[in-house]
């Protein structure tokens, strides 16, 4: 060392001389060029860099590593590398190697060859820090050392320093089959790519995600894989660092210049098929091992029984020796499935297992000398002479035989053809062992099952039996039963539902995986979530095709919908299992046995009333019954009724579940004219329910005789009537009279409309049907108003019919279908679905109730609220019914309106004892002053008085004087009883010229009418064309309906009628008189139609309609007035309001008439009126300018005032 | 235009503290053997003023490190980080080695005083082969582009 070195070295201040030296007092302009990075600088001035560990001279064939160079996006691989190694030695040292191998392996020489060759490759031929130093592929079949030897060739490799560690990172890449897993495998490849190894070995890339494969062959291909975001490593996984400003997130990945390694158990060509070429012309080495000769096996036995030996000493301090024998029988257990390990887990568990077993139990001496021998009974060994089978030391497994399982499975009650299914298995397996001992190729047939049926099946039950059966079979190698559901298979979020699927069906493995109300997986297409897990589940079962069974359980119906959701579930569930509802008989055995295994017997005389009882709770489609289930219920309720008798009878047999304990529903004999006799009238329809009450009975005496006869027929009915004749309440006895008959199981009654059946959205309708309908299996299902269904457009309700009758259909027999509703509504809806009148044979016609049947109601409806009746009040009420029946009309409620009246009378009699004083036992009394009567008549009315005031048309006088007569005379004849003729038509024609004072009349004669009591109000409703006809087709008879509805119950006086029938045949004139006729006919009785317009016009108008003329059949003509009558009328106007004519005046008045009546168009009345006003306004006018007015002025018309108009 | 801001506000600080900074670093290594002579001499300790110095000058040179506008004065002069770093190293031993001979000069007791002497000869030998050592190994240089 120099001085100026030691000067250096002690005084540091030198470097800043240096410094200045060397970049100047300030730098230079060109500054980023000067800054030297820092582990360049580093390496200028080698001081603790990488490379000064090794000599230059050792590391001259070594490749300069350009993963030096930082680069931000790429994670730096921190290991040092502690390689050393010369190439001109590399030959050398891999010859050593290989013969080193050659003593660790038995045989696979080739294998080994190949392997060194793989491994020595990248030594010659170069390679960098970045890419793989080479793919390899490792593939044979399992247990032929693949692994073993590359880890023993990677162990000696460490110990030549041709690489840095001995550890092989392992991936097995059937962690992630599906892209949910692609973040943890990241995090995987991170730890493996940048953990200290120099080989990562990869496996079971068949059963991973093409996604991950992708990554793979990227990275072997170029060295580096780009992610797809940036990711940063925390807490031992690879996070992505969305929305973080984190530094030393990467993006891409290296290979580190790591040895690839796959091992697969497939072939070549399997392997091209998933990777695909492009990656395969990476690949640097394809190695196959190949199975063993039997002299290697008898090798590999020797070996494992001397790792035995050497096992035996070390951990349980014993020498161990064997016979030939032994050895013999050993190596015949060799299997190329399972290959060496498959044999080292033969010998732990027929060996080691049970000597250390024996050690545990039994005090041995130190170096305790074993001899194992084989003989027919099996292994065995001797022991200080002693001769110990070793099978008995070892705890037996719960490994059931294939004959406890058959045995287990003949216990099962019922279900032939499941168990036949099953027991078919075993032969067909019987067959294929054949075939693959006579060296055929065996064919797996597709095993997943799915099994349907209802509740309480016994499906489980049957799952578990089929993986103990299969266990036993070998064709599973578990035989475990993994019991799911939907909760189970479905995460909560995006990405958890593969997951939580690939974990069952991990669980499953080796067993069944039994996936319970399957069909909830996956309700439609919408359900993503449940796609998934069936997505999943599929690929589960291709990948475990070997061992892996599924069966999925469900209900039938909804199972074949299930199976539509994924086209390929169905043809992966070949055997499809439908589990039978059982039988009465079979529920019975199962009873038995139930009541058998709780220690209970059941006594004899139950059996028949059980399988009734059985019978009935087993409503098909009802699938709520619980078949096995409900038995159970039925044997446990019992059990506690027994216990309770015993409590109370304590010498009874304690193990008896007698008829009592059952508490059997008893069904006494059906009393029908009991529970008719309430109904009042309806005489046909109970005649009709005693006619099939009689079937019933017939039935019954042939059932007792013992004769089968099918006389099962289609109950459902159609009540039709008006509302309030009682078709619920006789909808009802008819449901308690079929379950009292054993016809219905159940017997309720569920009413609904149309509102219970259909739905406000698209495609609910049906399923709300179907609820409804089967909420009524068993019973009867009664649909009120069901025409309302079929109305015009209405596309739901015809959704609801369609469901219906295919229900009706399907379960025939066990349910009645009422449909009720008007009479001739319910035949137009009977005509509006064909299907519908078939389905329904029984069509039962409710009449309206007679006075007499309402007045019975009443007083019924009266007793029942606890009224009494006062003796007088009677009559009064008979009466006042009789009324309400007159006036009643179809929609007026029959029954109901009864009700409502007597509820109007409770009303009065409350308000009456609220304000008199009563004494208390009368309280409950209605007198007739309760019974307030209807409306009152007003007898004052006098008919003349109303003539009197129409001037002239004694015609039409004449003919209201004659009409006034006969209603009256009818009135009187009705009163005593006589037979009375209410079909007489009052409709009129009045013809006339303008003003002949039609309306007026008109006026009269609703008055008439009214006081009569033929039209219930005196309200005259004029209208004419305008308000008849409309612009637009389909509304002229909407809008005449509308105002033909609003004179209902009075008089509609239609003015210049025949317009109507002008303008052409298109004119909806037409229609407006037809929709006229029509509910002229409809509601003769609360109708009264007059027609009027000019004589000549009238005339032309019936002509040319000649169907008016029989339903008009008064006509009746208003003639023109004379002068003098024209006279009378202008004096009635003048005088009426207080005006007198002077003399020259009068004359005048009688000139102007007689002159105006001749004219064509006179306007009669109206013609008087308007001169009148007329004469008015001119006296006004003449007065105005006089000041002084006096009364007599005011009052005389002059005959200046009059004038013609 | 926010380069250029930087650049004066570098410009600035170097004026200012900066410039005090590097006087203080120069002048305290000289005064340090005046400073020695000083006390032994008068047989008093001086005034404690070593941890302030350091303090002041720490506070100083630390900002112009982490402020990153500030650092492109070193980068302006490539000595001044050497320099500083040097120099600084060079003070606080300057003012360790005084604060030893003041805790030595306390007590008037010449034998206290000679073994503290002593004490700070070996205590400045010491550290001087220490940092001497420490630059061998890692050479300082111009300040690198963090």
């Amino acid at each position: 060392m120099r001085l100026r070195d030691v000067i250096k070295f002690l005084l540091p201040e030198y470097q800043i001389i240096e410094v200045y030296k060397e970049k100047g007092f300030f730098a230079k302009k060109n500054r980023m060029q000067t800054a030297v990075p820092m582990l360049q600088r580093q390496e200028l001035r080698g001081g603790g860099g990488l490379e000064n560990t090794a000599p230059i001279q050792s590391v001259s064939s070594k490749p300069v590593k350009t993963a030096q160079q930082p680069q931000e996006n790429t994670a730096a691989y921190q290991y040092k590398d502690k390689t050393k190694w010369n190439s001109a030695e590399i030959p050398g040292i891999f010859g050593e190697i290989r013969s080193y191998l050659t003593e660790d392996l038995v045989g696979q020489n080739e294998f080994l060859d190949q392997l060194m060759i793989a491994f020595k490759r990248p030594y010659i031929t170069g390679f960098d820090g970045n890419r793989p130093k080479n793919t390899i592929f490792v593939l044979g079949g399992r247990g032929t050392g693949r692994k073993t030897g590359i880890y023993r060739a990677i162990h000696y490799m460490k110990q030549y320093r041709l690489v840095s560690s001995e550890t092989v990172m392992k991936i097995d890449l059937a962690s992630y089959p599906t892209v949910s897993e692609f973040p943890l495998f990241l995090s995987d490849l991170y730890k493996c790519l940048y953990g200290q190894s120099d080989a990562i070995l990869f496996e079971n890339f068949e059963k991973s995600h093409s996604s991950i494969i992708d990554v793979i062959s990227v990275l072997a291909r170029t060295g580096t894989f780009a992610l797809r975001s940036r990711y940063v490593f925390q807490n031992n996984a690879l996070v992505e660092a969305t929305g973080m400003l984190v530094q030393n997130s990467i993006s891409e990945l290296s290979a580190n210049g790591k040895f690839f390694i796959f091992a697969s158990e497939k072939s070549e060509e399997d392997v091209f098929d998933v990777f695909g070429p492009k990656f395969m012309s990476s690949v640097g080495d394809v190695l196959h091992t190949t199975s063993f000769s039997k002299g290697e096996v008898r090798m590999l036995t020797l070996r494992i029984l001397a790792e035995l030996k050497e096992k035996c000493r070390g951990q349980l301090s014993i020498g161990i020796a064997w016979d030939e024998q032994v050895l013999k029988e050993t190596n015949r257990q060799f299997k190329t499935s399972t290959g060496v390990n498959g044999l080292r887990n033969y010998v732990h568990e027929k060996f080691f297992m049970p000597i250390a077993e024996y050690k545990l139990r039994h005090s041995l001496d130190t170096d305790e000398r074993v001899m194992l021998t084989h003989s027919d009974t099996g292994y065995s060994a001797i022991i200080r002479g002693k001769t110990i089978p070793l099978a008995a030391l070892r705890p037996q497994k719960m490994a059931a035989g294939i004959e406890e399982v058959k045995r287990e499975l003949a216990t099962i009650i019922g279900m032939d053809a499941v168990k036949e299914y099953v027991l078919q298995l075993e032969d067909h397996l019987k067959v294929q062992q054949r075939r693959v001992s006579a060296g055929i190729q065996s064919s797996d047939i597709s095993m997943h099952m799915i099994f349907s049926g209802n509740p309480g099946t016994g499906k489980t039950t049957i799952a578990r039996i089929v993986a103990k059966y299969m266990k036993a079979l070998g064709i599973l190698s578990t035989g475990q039963l993994r019991e799911v559901t939907r909760a189970d298979l479905v995460g909560q979020y995006v990405g958890q539902t593969a997951r939580l699927t690939q974990d069952a069906i991990n669980s499953a493995l080796g067993g069944v995986l039994f996936i319970d109300e399957a069909y909830a997986l996956c309700r439609d297409k919408n359900d993503l979530f449940g796609l998934e897990a069936i997505d999943t589940l599929v690929k589960g079962m291709e990948d475990n095709r070997n061992d892996l069974l599924v069966i999925l359980a469900g209900y039938g119906d909804e199972m074949e919908e299930f199976l539509k959701v994924n086209p390929g579930l169905k043809s992966r569930f070949p055997n499809l299992i439908h589990f039978e509802d059982y039988t009465s008989e079979e529920l019975w055995k199962i009873a038995l046995h139930t009541a058998h295994s709780k220690g209970y017997r059941i006594a004899a005389n139950c059996e028949e009333p059980l399988l009734r009882l059985f019978d009935k709770r087993q409503i098909k489609g009802r699938n709520d019954s619980g078949n096995g289930r409900l038995v159970r219920n039925i044997v446990e309720s019992t059990i506690l009724n027994q216990s309770k008798r015993l409590n109370e009878d304590p010498t009874a047999e304690l193990d008896e579940l007698r008829y009592e304990d059952f508490q059997f529903e008893e069904t006494g004999d059906f009393d029908l004219d009991a529970s008719l006799a309430p109904i009042i009238g309806l005489t046909d329809v109970k005649e009709f329910v005693r006619l099939q009450h009689k079937l019933l009975i017939a039935e019954e005496k042939r059932r007792a005789a013992g004769i089968q006869m099918d006389t099962t027929q289609s109950l459902n009915m159609i009540f039709s009537g008006n509302p309030g004749t009682g078709k619920t309440t006789i909808a009802r006895v008819v449901a308690q009279m079929f379950k009292d008959m054993g016809m219905l199981k159940s017997g309720h009654l569920v009413e609904v409309d149309r509102g219970g059946l259909v739905s406000q959205y698209v495609g609910h309708t049906a399923k709300k049907t179907e609820e409804v309908f089967r909420s009524a299996l068993g019973g009867v299902l009664f649909i009120d108003e069901a025409y309302s269904l079929s109305s015009e457009g209405d596309s739901f309700g015809r959704e609801a019919i369609h469901t219906l009758v295919k229900l009706i259909e399907d379960y025939r027999g066990e349910i009645v279908v009422i449909l009720a509703g008007y009479d001739k509504e319910m035949k137009e809806f009977m005509k509006a679905n064909t299907g519908l009148a078939s389905r329904f044979p029984l069509q039962i016609k409710f009449p309206d109730y007679h006075a007499e049947e309402l007045f019975r109601i009443a007083q019924k409806i009266i007793s029942s609220k606890g009224f009494r009746l006062a003796a007088d009040a009677q009559q009064l009420l008979e009466e006042q019914v009789g009324q309400l029946h007159k006036q009643a009309t179809a929609d007026s409620g029959n029954g109901r309106m009864v009700r409502n009246y007597v509820e109007e009378i409770v009303r009065n009699q409350s308000a009456r004892i609220a304000t008199v004083d009563v004494p208390a036992e009368e309280m409950q009394m209605i007198i007739p002053q309760d019974i307030e009567p209807m409306k009152k008549v007003d007898d004052d009315f006098d008919l003349e008085e109303q003539l009197a005031k129409i001037v002239g048309l004694d015609e039409v006088k004449g003919y209201i004087r004659g009409l006034n007569a006969r209603l009256r005379m009818q009135n009187e004849r009705k009163k005593l009883g006589m037979i009375v003729d209410d079909s007489q038509t009052m409709h009129m024609i009045f013809k006339g010229n303008p003003g002949t004072g039609k309306t007026m009349v008109a006026r009269t004669v609703a008055q008439v009418l009214y006081h009569i009591g033929v039209i219930r109000t005196n309200k005259l409703i004029e209208t004419d064309r305008a308000d008849l006809v409309a612009g637009y087709v389909g509304q002229t008879a909407m809008k005449t309906r509308e105002v033909v509805l609003s004179a209902m119950d009075g008089v509609l006086f239609i003015d210049e009628a025949y317009a109507l029938a002008q303008g052409g045949t298109n004119d909806f004139g037409k229609e407006a008189i037809d929709t006229l006729v029509k509910m002229m006919d409809d509601h003769r009785d609360r109708l009264v139609v007059i027609l009027a317009g000019y004589s000549e016009d009238m005339d032309q108008f019936l002509v040319i309609n000649p169907g008016l003329r029989s339903r008009f059949p008064n006509v009746i003509e208003f003639s023109d007035y004379s002068t003098e009558q024209l006279l009378r009328i202008s004096n009635q106007f003048f005088e009426g309001r207080g005006y007198v004519l002077d003399l020259a005046a009068k004359e005048k008045l009688s000139e102007i008439l007689s002159e105006a009546s001749k004219e064509p168009h006179f306007g009669n009345g109206r013609y008087v009126r308007n001169l009148y006003e007329k004469a008015i306004n001119n006296q006004a006018i003449r007065l105005s300018t006089d000041p002084h007015l006096t009364r007599e002025e005011l009052m005389t018309i002059q005959s200046a005032d009059l004038e013609r108009v | 235009m926010k380069s250029k801001l930087a650049a004066a506000a570098a410009i600035l600080y170097f004026i200012f503290p900066m410039s005090i900074v590097l006087i203080i670093l120069i002048f305290t290594p000289i005064m340090f053997l005046s400073d020695v002579s000083t006390i032994r001499t008068a047989g008093f300790a001086g005034p404690q003023t070593g941890i302030a110095m350091i303090g002041i000058c720490g506070l100083f040179i630390g900002i112009s490190m982490l402020v990153p506008a500030l650092r492109r004065m070193y980068r302006a002069i490539p000595w001044l980080y050497a320099f500083i770093t040097i120099f600084f190293i060079n003070v606080i031993i300057a003012n360790t080695a005084l604060m030893i001979l003041n805790k030595g000069y306390e007590v008037t007791n010449s034998t206290r005083h000679t073994i503290f002497l002593i004490l700070m000869i070996v205590f400045i030998i010491g550290a001087r082969l220490a940092m001497s050592i420490y630059f061998k190994k890692r050479p300082v240089t111009s300040v690198e582009v963090r």
